[in-house]
């Protein structure tokens, strides 16, 4: 080997060996933290990944040779919101430490909180825990478009019926984990650089600007995701293609026209925030304009009235940004670039709170349970 | 050691202010539906056991709970995320849904809201125990008629066509009860609370500047005049209206003028369905029962006096009183004529339901029944207690004898009210406009 050979080595070793910054967050590190070739060590099976005693804790073997399943590598249901082995950010975790932005979905089996409930979270099939309510004639998610038979009857975390990565039967987040972008996410043409690998969905990543300890979190004011939203939801007219569904419809899958968190959840829960021009009972009403006939998300947080009190972020009622932002902000601007969305509300996967709220609407104390209303209706405490 | 007990209590002292301004209720939790003991709370099959007074129990976010639309059902979202249409028709609306004494969605069943008369004047024989009930009043009967409300508010003070007409006078998010909690009783000083939010300060996104009217320094009837003389409460020669106390100058009372006012004034034109035409306007500034000065519009040579009206108003201080409208109007419907009160200065009996009679008059016939509300004041029943009137009429129980008195059709006898009204320019010598009625 020469001298110049050697040095390539090297050189390419550190490249591939420096742990990632928060603009550069692909997956680094040895192969075998994540992967393994054989599943096979000593006779025994070494995809194992996951929270003892839960169903996603298996033995493997599983696509892409990785040594367990999505919630194998995110829910191990240790104490921590982030894996000390893998540095795998915790989506299942027991720790009485802070969850992450998209919440904790050891609420939803009560290994954490106030008790199991299915509304606390989505029921990806990967809990072993389908929701029982959701089911039968109330199959498919609230505010869906008809048929039901377009979502079946379980939430996976990726793939043709998940959230994560392509929406196809061919796709799911393969390779995104090694291409990852971060920081900035406004490209979103494909799952690696789309925010959170929500499939061309924008945002801002909170990937430890401010603290290693604290990224993947909404920790304060001045340190959390920004979330992407718009001036106007996306407006149905009938015609579906390049609104939600890339051509050809049925198999292309599924990607949001608008790149706002909030158009994306509508991508399932249709109702919920669409303008709907040829039925407006299924919309949110036939404009960006009070009255509504569902509460909007990606509407202006207007600069009057109760709402122009809202100025300090509060990440108990987070707001959308309807620029991309190059950094995280403490304040919020009514009238000028902020916009509610479905998670100004909601935690994309579990809360402690039924319906996956940010805060407890069912407390039995009037002034809590109306308190994440009351930030941005300030006159309505 | 005295230091340190001043510094000591000073800080505790603080801490206390301090914890009592968070304390504080808003606008909301201290109205009546956001109350957490007895605010709104829905009660339908299904329906999240929800605190009382959340938001919810009005609102549906979604139009969706557990993936079906929550009871009850009105086939779809309606506006402003309410769970029923805003406003469909005088007995059809929203409000209604709880606003009722049976059938209601409110936890128990119903909800008792009583008359003006019953809770300022204290007559609690008045059965009318339901705002559904008040609203179905038809003619003969009266009510504030909600479509002619909505059409009328329609583009001004931020109201749009899709407003309810309910939130002309209230504002849902700060009303109180007046009495707070009390259905079956009247109003006490004790008890009091704030219902009404004028319309002129309505704003569509901001439940503080669009607050309670009455409840703040400024916006009582004693600062609207210091001409005011509480009426008596029913069967009491002691105690005052609107809440049985001893104050008779209206430092317990919204200023109900400045409030109707904004809508019942001399220039805007307001169209009444069932009276098929325009309401008639009128300036309280110069009405005689309002800021105008009253006098018996004396003919020469004849005595300008008012000893013939009854008390608690007295004849020293004739024509320096000011009325309140609800002193003679019931705010949601009557059984008379013109939301007028059944029970008026202490005593039942003010029945005005004929507006034209037929008869050979004046007494005993139906066109005079307007002597049943103004005899509650002005003492006219007797023959030489009678005010005078001018030339063309003559003094005494002779009626109306001159031809410019009689009616159009034969010799009916002219209404109290062809000449006493809100807005007769003959008598107020002010030509603002039409009559109020």
């Amino acid at each position: 080997m020469s001298m110049k050979t050697l040095k390539y080595i090297v050189i390419l070793l550190a490249v591939i060996c420096t742990p990632a910054d928060y603009g550069n967050t692909a997956i680094s590190g040895a192969c075998s933290t994540c992967h393994t070739m054989h599943n096979s060590q000593g006779g025994s099976a070494v995809a194992t990944y996951g929270a003892s005693g839960q169903p996603w804790k298996g033995t493997g073997p599983y696509d892409a040779l990785t040594l367990g399943g999505c919630l194998g590598c995110h829910g191990s249901g240790a104490a921590s919101n982030i894996d000390p082995v893998t540095g795998a950010p915790q989506v299942y975790h027991s720790s009485a430490s802070a969850d992450l932005a998209g919440g904790n979905f050891a609420y939803v089996l009560g290994t954490k909180g106030s008790g199991a409930s299915d509304n606390k979270g989505h029921n990806v099939i990967d809990l072993g825990n389908l929701d029982n309510t959701l089911t039968g004639a109330l199959a498919g998610p609230p505010g869906y478009h008809a048929p039901v038979s377009n979502f079946g009857s379980t939430l996976n975390c990726a793939g043709a019926r998940g959230c994560h990565g392509i929406r196809s039967s061919s796709g799911g987040v393969k390779g995104a984990h090694h291409k990852n972008t971060s920081g900035k996410i406004d490209v979103a043409d494909q799952t690696y650089n789309s925010y959170r690998f929500l499939y061309s969905v924008m945002g801002y990543e909170n990937d430890g600007q401010v603290s290693a300890s604290t990224k993947w979190q909404n920790f304060d004011a001045s340190n959390h995701n920004e979330y992407f939203g718009a001036t106007a939801p996306v407006v149905y007219n009938g015609d579906c293609t390049g609104l939600c569904h890339v051509a050809p419809i049925g198999s292309g899958g599924i990607k949001v026209s608008n790149n706002t968190m909030s158009g994306f959840c509508g991508t399932c829960h249709r109702a919920f925030h669409v303008i709907n021009q040829l039925d407006n009972s299924q919309g949110i009403g036939d404009d960006t304009t009070s009255p509504f006939l569902r509460h909007p998300t990606d509407v202006i947080l207007p600069n009057s009235g109760e709402y122009a009190s809202y100025t300090a972020y509060n990440i108990t009622i987070p707001v959308a940004r309807t620029t991309v932002p190059s950094s995280m902000s403490s304040t919020v601007t009514p009238g000028s670039g902020t916009a509610v969305m479905c998670l100004s509300c909601h935690a994309a996967h579990a809360t402690d709170n039924d319906d996956m709220m940010r805060w407890n609407y069912r407390s039995s104390t009037l002034s809590a349970a109306i308190s994440g209303c009351n930030v941005c209706h300030t006159s309505r405490n | 050691m005295k230091k340190s007990v001043f510094i000591t209590g000073t800080v505790l002292i603080s801490i206390l202010l301090i914890c009592g301004k968070f304390a504080d209720a808003g606008t909301y939790l201290s109205s009546a539906h956001g109350n957490s003991t007895y605010g709104v709370k829905r009660t339908a099959s299904g329906f999240p056991d929800y605190t009382k007074g959340l938001c919810a129990h009005c609102h549906e976010m979604h139009a969706s709970i557990d993936g079906s639309e929550p009871l009850p059902s009105s086939g779809g979202p309606s506006s402003f995320t309410l769970f029923y249409s805003n406003h469909v028709s005088q007995t059809d609306n929203f409000c209604f849904q709880c606003h009722k004494d049976a059938g209601a969605y409110q936890s128990g069943g119903s909800i008792i809201n009583r008359s003006y008369s019953y809770r300022a004047g204290g007559w609690n024989a008045d059965t009318v125990n339901d705002t559904l009930e008040s609203f179905s009043f038809t003619s003969p009967d009266t009510s504030h008629y909600l479509d002619d409300i909505r059409t009328f508010i329609t583009g001004r003070w931020n109201y749009t066509a899709d407003s309810n007409p309910c939130n002309a006078c209230h504002n849902p998010h700060a009303a109180q009860g007046d009495p707070a909690n009390a259905p079956g009783s009247a109003k006490t000083s004790g008890s009091r609370g704030y219902p009404v939010s004028r319309p002129s300060l309505h704003s569509s996104n901001d439940n503080n500047s669009w607050g309670l009217w009455g409840d703040s320094a400024g916006e009582k009837m004693s600062d609207y005049t210091s001409g005011y003389q509480a009426p008596y409460r029913f069967n009491s020669v002691v105690t005052y209206e609107p809440d049985g106390s001893t104050t008779q100058n209206g430092t317990n009372l919204t200023d109900y003028v400045t409030y109707c006012t904004d809508c019942h004034n001399n220039t805007n034109t307001i169209s009444s369905t069932p009276l098929a035409r325009n309401l008639n306007t009128f300036s309280w500034s110069n009405e005689k029962h309002g800021s105008g000065t009253a006098d018996n519009n004396t003919p020469v040579g004849e005595p300008d006096t008012c000893s013939n009206i009854f008390a608690p108003y007295q004849s020293a201080t004739c024509g320096t009183y000011v009325l309140a409208c609800t002193d003679c109007h019931e705010p949601h419907s009557s059984p008379n004529l013109f939301l007028i009160r059944r029970e008026v200065n202490g005593s039942t009996g003010s029945t005005v339901t004929v507006d034209s009679g037929t008869g050979s008059g004046p007494s005993g016939d139906p066109n005079t029944e307007w002597i049943n509300l103004c005899n509650k004041c002005h003492d006219i029943a007797i023959s030489d207690a009678r005010h005078d009137h001018p030339a063309t009429v003559p003094g005494g129980d002779a009626g109306c004898s001159s031809t410019t008195c009689h009616g159009p059709i034969g010799d009916e006898y002219r209404l109290c009210t062809e000449c006493h009204k809100h807005g007769n320019n003959l008598i107020d010598a002010v030509a603002y406009g039409d009559y109020l009625f």
